[in-house]
């Protein structure tokens, strides 16, 4: 096994992780939080907002300006 | 109970980490050679450091929620597809955008940490903290093989590839715009209820 594959497992299965718990979130929630309610708490101070906010939008400027 | 985690106290932080979160993806943007990008997070950590510095006339009282309307995130599909990724139309698109969410978000101010954090919410941390673990490992072990991404991709060498097309850019910018209105949406009615 190559490092390419090692690494490209690792990012999948941090996507499939992500994408259980979005799922499990809607069929349990009182087990599991949703996002969105995780992130309303944190995004509650300036701060954090500015941070999500700005990492949101540097993934779309990443990707679709300046190649 | 910061981040998320259990056992962590509920005191509040002395460093905010936000702002730490902040400073080291400005440093890490000027080592991967984006001088760009890292003085947009400097330029956003500073004014964020000004605007939180502790007032007497703090203001607490929150103004309408913008309101994004459904057809303009078609619309910014529909602008990819017509001009494709690295088109002037769509840069100024998305600075907008950005400039638009900035200033939406900066208006209200901070409240105080009086919500419980939802119980294993450390779950979502742990995904987000292992993506960020798993992309600088990556780009730590690309730059030590001399800038390989054939060995040693990062997220962005892998998802690159995949938005030559002008269809997959149309979809990949109407969910990461769909996905940011979701999680703004969800947090501005939060800290107005």
């Amino acid at each position: 096994m190559n490092s390419r594959i090692i690494t490209e497992l690792g990012f999948g299965l941090i996507v499939l992780t992500a994408i259980g718990l979005g799922v499990a979130s809607h069929l349990v929630p009182k087990r599991i939080p949703k996002l969105t309610s995780v992130l309303a708490v944190v995004m509650r101070r300036r701060s954090a907002r500015i941070a999500f906010v700005l990492a949101w939008w540097w993934v779309g400027w990443h990707f679709f300006v300046g190649h | 109970m910061a981040l998320g985690f259990p056992g962590r106290s509920s005191r509040r932080l002395t460093v905010d980490l936000p702002v730490i979160a902040l400073v080291l993806a400005a440093i890490a943007h000027w080592i991967r050679g984006a001088p760009t990008d890292a003085l947009i997070f400097l330029g956003v950590t500073l004014l964020l450091l000004i605007t939180e510095r502790p007032r007497a006339d703090a203001v607490t009282e929150f103004d309408e929620p913008f309101r994004v309307p459904a057809a303009a995130v078609v619309a910014a599909g529909l602008l990819v597809l017509a001009f494709g990724r690295d088109s002037v139309p769509v840069a100024v698109a998305i600075s907008v955008i950005g400039l638009v969410a900035l200033f939406a978000e900066w208006r209200d101010p901070s409240l105080p940490a009086d919500r419980p954090v939802p119980p294993r919410a450390w779950v979502w941390s742990a995904v987000a903290l292992s993506w960020c673990a798993w992309e600088l490992l990556s780009f730590i072990f690309e730059q030590a093989a001399g800038g390989l991404s054939l060995t040693h991709p990062t997220m962005s060498d892998l998802v690159d590839p995949l938005l030559t097309n002008r269809i997959v850019q149309a979809v990949a910018i109407t969910g990461w715009l769909a996905a940011g209105v979701a999680m703004l949406r969800a947090a501005a009615a939060a800290r107005r209820s």
